[in-house]
């Protein structure tokens, strides 16, 4: 998919401002900057996932929760980090495997319902689970063990280094040939089938590549956030992210990481405003009524071309996406 | 009567029908000929508000059917035989013919008539719709947009894949019907069906009618469909 | 009567006990699912913001309950109310995304439930509605006289849909536009108006269900999602738009949480059989024929 290069400029210049925060910022907007790059991540995860292949993961938390929470719990049982982390990839992987391989299995309204269940039955357990999870109350990792030893403008280069990488990553996948590939499987699956790809795997492929980014944004919000509670698995905000995405505009990549940003800060600005989630929930359903710019490329191609003979052409009436 | 003037219809962005102008006289079978592609469906699809009409005027007794939507066509005097996906297939044979009844608060006895009329139907009344052959299927499909009583009535290849005898008997129905008064404009490629039903004849070909004779001779037939 | 006959048979009330209460929650899973299949089966609509409407009913019902102190009106009001909202946002939103696909329709109806989920907290709080239970005492072997009552009026209810959809006028007319919409409309039926009747439907079913679990599960704001949950895993397990088998997986998947509440934490049962209902997705892979 060619596009113009007004948008790899833009992409450029979000990484390279990411990145040069540092240099100018105070502490406290380290941390912050360093959260937003967190859950910009996770926000690319689902444009992956929704956005490219078409894929709607409506339990995109459960791949951030899981890692985050695997970490918490060997950390706070006094593991080493390096183990952590290896648990946590394991765990990860586990979940990930499981949740595409039902989800891509039971295919289309399957995959939301599925996707949707696993982040609700994870939710659940950690709710449950009080002797792993810590319940309600959570987990709170040792300052020893994580970021938290090395300085804040360290910790910060660390999360950015990590996000500027994955975010180059994505978007040498979304241009390579497997990118045309997720595009060809979700504008029509079927003519992929019978020009014999193998639409299953390639879908639960990017169900595992959206699983990772997911699980590397958790891994680094454990490690940078240090205090864990079952939201970060439950479907809230499972639903935040498909937010952000949409509201960004999916399959741009820049959309998304604008929108995390944009809704993560309003939420720290406006956290004594009660009423925050209802005003993120309605401008959703306006963007998603009136279809900005972004929800163009989520709309199913069902409309067959014909060759219409010469002559002028009419303006084509409004076809209900405006 | 039906009246198309400068007819511009198609699908979204795309351009299918191109200044396509027609009547359709009560009592008179007309024939709208072409090859596949040449627009003919999408013109009946857009009389009824299937497809998207861009310009031009469609009439019937003087009222305007351009932008109504689907369900008022009934009510408007006008019935339309898809050619595939005519039916619930889902549904008995009794409640494809209930929909129209219920839908118009038709009385409950023209069931009883059409039943007189199509008994195969008859004997099948509690049978899927979806399990019906498609000859049944097409009688079923005629027998409900009977039961709406249409002034005008568009039918789009009605005998596609249909066995000789049904042929034989799509025919005599629309015969029987324009003898009643009802004018058909049909959509058809069956150079036999055209010679014994239509009394005359458009020729359409990519998105436009080409000529409009009166006299339908076979071999013109042929060689305009390429057979 | 020895020791031994006496405990078998103070388990074996407990066993029954529990299959009463898995009759109550499988029928109020149903009865939220009959609504599920029918907007998709007609409207091709994931709503995903469906089980907002059953807790909207129990909310609608408490509310209704403090101003006219009686149990069995507050349901109808909050049957009544839950359909109007339900027919009202489904149709608002229908003329603006009639030619949307289902992926739109499903992002719509996530936010909507995001959407009414968050007015419902800033509006009651977040904490538990409790009410008395409208009929007190308690039978052998069955349990509450309340739950008995509400197994039946929801399998009344389940009775009653299926006449309607299979006998009546309306019936036959929903399944008209849900088998082919266009010749339907050619027979002069709106299905815009069919749409309407389905989305008040759909909405009052599990408003009702939601209101008649208000004594036994009291009011809160994630009933809705919980349900929906429940119900998207049976609706998808009795196959996309196949009432009849998402009639049965919600007493199957009822009757198995109940059981399993036996033996482990309520949470955990639900955990057990969602589990279950997804390899059984797997296994019978022809029950999810829907694609985008």
């Amino acid at each position: 998919m060619v596009r113009s290069g007004g948008r790899e400029r833009a992409t450029t210049a979000v990484v390279v401002l990411a990145l040069l925060c540092p240099l100018a910022l105070p502490d406290f907007y380290l941390y912050t900057a360093a959260d937003l790059i967190i859950w910009a991540l996770l926000a690319i995860s689902l444009d992956v996932l929704l956005g490219y292949a078409g894929l709607p993961s409506f339990g995109q938390a459960a791949f951030f929760g899981v890692p985050a929470y695997t970490i918490g719990i060997v950390v706070s049982r006094g593991g080493p980090l390096t183990l952590a982390i290896l648990a946590a990839i394991a765990a990860l992987l586990v979940i990930a495997m499981a949740v595409g391989y039902f989800a891509t299995k039971t295919g289309g309204v399957g995959y939301i319902v599925v996707t949707m269940l696993a982040s609700f039955s994870l939710f659940q357990l950690a709710l449950v689970w009080t002797g792993l999870t810590g319940g309600e109350n959570g987990l709170y990792l040792p300052r020893a063990s994580s970021l938290a030893v090395l300085r804040v403008r360290a910790q910060y280069l660390v999360v950015a280094g990590l996000g500027s990488a994955v975010l180059w990553a994505s978007r040498r996948l979304a241009r390579s040939g497997y990118g045309l590939a997720l595009a060809a499987v979700k504008s029509n699956e079927r003519r992929c089938r019978a020009l014999g790809y193998n639409v299953e795997r390639i879908k639960l492929q990017v169900t595992l590549v959206s699983a990772g980014i997911a699980g590397i944004a958790g891994i680094l919000y454990a490690l940078v956030e240090r205090a864990l509670a079952p939201d970060l698995l439950g479907p809230g905000l499972s639903t935040e992210v498909v937010i952000w995405v949409l509201l960004g505009g999916a399959q741009t990549l820049v959309g998304p990481i604008m929108g995390a940003a944009l809704f993560v800060t309003l939420k720290q600005v406006l956290n004594t405003f009660e009423s925050y989630p209802l005003v993120l929930g309605l401008l959703f359903v306006a963007v998603v009524t009136w279809a900005p710019a972004g929800l163009i490329a989520l709309r199913p191609p069902g409309r067959r071309r014909r060759r219409s003979p010469g002559g002028p052409r009419p303006s084509p009436p409004e076809t209900g996406l405006g | 009567m039906l009246e198309l003037v400068g007819l511009n219809a198609g699908y979204g962005a795309i351009q299918i029908v191109w200044d396509v102008s027609l009547t359709v006289r009560p009592g008179e079978v007309v024939a709208l000929v072409g090859r596949n592609g040449a627009g003919k469906s999408t013109t009946l699809k857009a009389i009824v508000g299937l497809a998207q009409v861009f310009s031009g005027s469609i009439r019937v007794g003087g009222r305007s059917l351009v932008g109504r939507p689907t369900a008022l066509m009934a009510s408007y005097g006008i019935g339309y035989v898809p050619q595939e996906r005519e039916l619930c297939a889902n549904l008995s044979v009794e409640e494809n013919l209930l929909v129209p009844i219920y839908a118009r608060r038709l009385p409950r006895k023209r069931l009883g008539a059409i039943y007189e009329r199509f008994s195969r139907l008859k004997e099948r009344r509690n049978q899927k719709a979806g399990s019906l052959s498609g000859g049944e299927r097409k009688l079923l499909a005629f027998a409900r947009i009977l039961l709406l009583d249409p002034a005008v009535l568009l039918v789009d290849e009605p005998v596609e894949g249909l066995m000789p005898a049904v042929v034989a008997e799509v025919g005599g129905l629309i015969r029987q019907l324009c003898a009643g008064g009802t004018g058909v404009l049909l959509v058809e490629q069956d150079v036999g069906l055209i010679r014994r039903t239509a009394d005359r004849a458009y020729l359409m070909s990519r998105g436009r009618i080409e000529a409009s004779v009166r006299e339908i001779g076979q071999r013109e037939l042929a060689q305009f469909l390429g057979i | 009567m020895n020791w031994r006959s006496f405990w078998e048979s103070e388990l074996m009330e407990y066993v029954t006990v529990q299959l009463t209460y898995g009759l109550v929650v499988g029928t109020t899973i149903a009865l939220t699912a009959l609504g599920l299949t029918l907007i998709f089966g007609v409207m091709h609509i994931v709503n995903l913001s469906h089980g907002e409407f059953f807790m909207i009913g129990a909310y609608c019902a408490w509310a209704a309950d403090q101003v006219l102190h009686n149990f069995w009106g507050s349901v109808l009001v909050a049957a009544v109310g839950s359909a109007l909202l339900g027919g009202l946002l489904i149709m608002a939103f229908q003329r603006r995304l009639a030619d949307a696909g289902p992926l739109r329709w499903a992002l719509l109806t996530l936010g909507l439930g995001y959407v009414l989920r968050e007015v419902v907290q800033l509006i009651f709080g977040t904490d538990f509605k409790l009410i008395d239970a409208p009929l007190k005492g308690t039978l052998p072997w069955i349990g509450g006289i309340y739950r008995l009552v509400v197994a039946g009026l929801s399998v009344a209810l389940i009775v009653f849909a299926m006449w309607f959809l299979n006998r009546t006028r309306y019936g036959v007319l929903i399944r008209a536009v849900a088998g082919n919409r266009e010749a339907t409309a050619i027979a002069g039926v709106s299905p815009l108006a069919v749409y309407g009747w389905v989305s008040v439907i759909s909405a009052g079913l599990a408003g009702v269900a939601g209101a008649l679990m208000l004594p036994v599960t009291s009011a809160y704001p994630s009933m809705g999602l919980e349900i929906m949950v429940a119900a998207f895993a049976v609706v998808v397990v009795g196959g996309m738009g196949n009432i009849r088998g998402a009639l049965v997986a919600s007493l199957v998947a009822g009757e198995l949480e109940a059981l399993l509440t036996l033996v482990l934490q309520p949470n955990l049962a639900i955990l057990l059989v969602m589990t279950l209902f997804m390899a059984v997705l797997v296994v019978r892979r022809e029950g999810t024929l829907w694609l985008w």
